[in-house]
């Protein structure tokens, strides 16, 4: 048998697109594969208010299809319900090459120090499976700025008097501000917070060969009409196809990591999907296979690829792989003011704070607070109203009427404490369209996740009073499964193979040539969007896989 | 259509006009929302027609009451899972752009000032055949 790639990387994503740049331009010959297909504004970029990957009503804009995908959701309660992607419970990533980085909002945050090494910080709560990082802020910060320079990232290095040390600024000066922006930096001035402008991975400035950002009113959750915002599909993964190694697969499945009769890893098997082909299954040989198909995909391959000397999955002979899911869980304060306070400049962030990231009296963790993305008028209808308000009459039509330009908020991702009951598992009788186990999700955050999102939905309350809000409103989702588009933890990398899935570069104990590179790596997330750690770490461990091979 | 039907039709647009009643700018009706709400459940993309439906038996003959009356009529069903999602359903159509089939010329966005700023319009390029499944219920 002869391997027809160095490496077949699984999942076009936010770090599947990296580490096929990284390898092929190391002269390593790649196979990318993605389920769904190559998309561009042009042929994805319509908005339909009611199906996108910000709301999901009706269905979604990037994938997956919403008939022959489904996943098995396990409620509070403990009630099995089949849900489709677009539905409540899924936890849907878009399916497209360059995944969520299609459609991201494009917050490019680096993790605390501390964001590594919370057990050592705070001790791990009683039923948690909080866990350091194997690798620290330090080894991490090159692979930051690798990020930063070469997918593009808008900002200000040294803005952020919380952030670790940085060498290098950033490629590109921040986004301008908008109307809530003045008051929002004065009500932080006066609780002496700090604030600045966040870290975007979109253009605030031609950059890489493409226009600035337009600031459009419907950033986040749509394809970008400049094609100025940095995903993987407009940045990394053309500079792979570029050298000539790579070859990019869509509309292709993988069903299973193929292993030989010992168990050794020796390639996929695919089945290619698109609405018109009859489904062709084949098996494709590499020297190694790296899955980066997100914390849930990722996680349901390796259970779904038992082999006789791992039936129980692979690199899950502890019992790991699954656990630990996390994402985070949001927070928000709505504020009204007298004056206008939202412009629909988008793409709408503009100020954060992370003062309160760590170092809260008697709470583990914290988050970053931030305005946020314009919202669409259907989104403030159904997220943001104050809850007495009538959903009838002249009442709530005046409030929409009057209150869209006037309201502001300030939210922010919690820090997860993790939890192993919250899992991803392979559904007993459900079936995808390949006739596959589907996922099933299940369990709900650690307690200690919902004390620091209390303690934080009540500092962004105390941000919007000191601003000048004539009344503030908004809560906390209640306690449920977190995961979402921040989807992480499934697959924890460690030093020691009985508390860990891979090691500290992602590859899966008892095996020579599997890895793991998304976020399913990540033993805690952050209190920060977690997209440019993802890279970061895609960087940094096919910088190491393509030494090795 | 029946007169049974008919009439029902009417309690529906008439009770949409009080969810959303018309000012300086649209009714419900008058933007469209009844057809976008007929056409959700014609496609199967929502489940709430029979709900609905029954919540509108209750107070049948609503079409025909002075407006005072009918206001009165709908506070005694504010918390009714019917109204609610009447109400949600009627939102959706007012608010989301024009492409879903109500909200002629994006006017409820001039209303509250939403700027889509896209260099295409309120709905941005077409939407791709390809993703259309069930109707409107997309990929």
């Amino acid at each position: 048998m002869t391997a027809a790639y160095d490496v077949i990387i699984v999942g076009a994503g936010a770090a599947g697109g990296v580490a096929a740049c990284v390898l092929a331009e190391a002269g390593k010959s790649v196979l990318l594969i993605e389920r769904g297909r190559g998309r561009s504004y042009g042929d994805s970029g319509h908005r339909d208010h009611l199906r996108n990957h910000r709301l999901q009503a009706y269905g979604v804009n990037t994938g997956p299809d919403i008939e022959g995908n489904p996943r098995v959701f396990v409620d509070p309660l403990g009630e099995s319900h089949v849900v489709r992607p677009h539905e409540n419970g899924y936890h849907n990533n878009a399916a497209t090459v360059g995944s969520g980085t299609f459609v991201y909002g494009g917050l490019a945050w680096r993790f605390h120090p501390d964001d590594f090494r919370m057990a050592s910080r705070y001790g791990v709560p009683d039923g948690s499976s909080l866990a350091d990082w194997p690798v620290s802020y330090d080894d991490m910060a090159p692979w930051y700025q690798r990020a930063e320079i070469e997918i593009g990232v808008s900002g200000k290095g040294g803005a952020n008097r919380n952030e670790g040390p940085r060498a290098r600024d950033y490629p590109m000066p921040p986004i301008g501000p908008n109307r809530a922006t003045g008051m929002l930096a004065q009500g932080a001035a006066a609780l002496g917070l700090s604030t600045f402008t966040p870290p975007l991975l979109i253009n605030s400035i031609a950059h890489g060969g493409r226009p600035a950002c337009i600031r459009c009113g419907s950033c986040v959750g749509f394809p970008c009409p400049s094609n100025g915002k940095n995903g993987t599909q407009n940045t990394v993964i053309p500079r792979a196809l570029a050298t000539g190694r790579c070859e990019l697969m869509t509309e292709t499945v993988v069903e299973r990591v193929a292993t030989d009769d010992v168990g050794r890893v020796i390639g996929v098997d695919i089945v290619s999907t698109g609405a018109d082909v009859t489904p062709v299954r084949r098996r494709i040989l590499s020297r190694s296979v790296v899955l980066s198909a997100g914390a849930i995909e990722t996680a349901r391959l390796l259970l779904l690829s038992a082999s006789d000397r791992e039936p129980h999955g692979l690199g899950n002979a502890h019992d790991l792989v699954g656990r630990h899911l996390q994402g985070h869980v949001y927070p928000t304060a709505f504020g009204l003011f007298e004056e206008e306070v939202q412009d629909s400049q988008g793409p709408g962030v503009t100020i954060a704070t992370t003062d309160y990231n760590h170092g809260n009296d008697g709470i583990v963790g914290g988050a970053m607070l931030a305005d946020d993305f314009v919202m669409l008028p259907i989104i403030f209808w159904k997220t943001a109203l104050p809850d007495d308000l009538p959903r009838y009459g002249l009442a709530a039509k005046h409030f929409m009427r009057d209150g869209f330009r006037r309201v502001a908020q300030i939210k922010g991702p919690v820090h997860e404490i993790p939890d192993p009951d919250c899992r991803v598992q392979l559904d007993d009788d459900v079936r995808d369209r390949f006739g596959r186990p589907v996922a099933r999700l299940s369990g709900v955050v650690h307690a200690e996740t919902m004390r620091t999102t209390m303690f934080m939905l009540e500092k962004a309350h105390d941000w919007m009073r000191a601003s000048g809000a004539i009344r503030t409103w908004g809560g906390s989702p209640p306690r449920r499964l977190s995961a979402g588009q921040h989807q992480a933890g499934t697959c924890r990398m460690g030093t020691d193979p009985a508390t860990s899935v891979t090691d500290p570069f992602g590859r899966v104990w008892g095996h020579e040539n599997l890895f793991v590179c998304d976020a399913s790596l990540h033993p805690t997330n952050g209190g920060f969007n977690p997209v440019l750690t993802i890279m970061a770490m895609a960087f940094r461990n096919a910088f190491h896989l393509s030494e090795r091979l | 259509m029946s007169a049974t039907s008919k009439s029902w039709v009417a309690d529906f647009q008439a009770v949409l006009d009080r969810i959303i009643p018309k000012d300086d700018y649209p009714s419900a009706s008058e933007a469209g929302v009844d057809r976008f709400i007929l056409d959700l459940w014609h496609c199967g993309s929502e489940p709430s027609e029979a709900l609905v439906r029954g919540g509108l038996m209750g107070i049948a003959g609503f079409a025909q009451l002075p407006v005072g009356e009918q206001d009165l009529k709908l506070s005694t069903q504010a918390d009714c899972p019917w109204f609610r999602q009447l109400c949600e359903l009627a939102a959706e159509g007012f608010y989301a752009d024009p492409a879903n089939g109500a909200n002629p010329d994006a006017i409820s966005w001039v209303m509250i000032g939403y700027r889509s700023g896209l260099p295409d319009g309120p709905s941005g390029p077409p939407s791709d055949p390809r993703d259309a499944v069930q109707g409107r219920l997309r990929a």
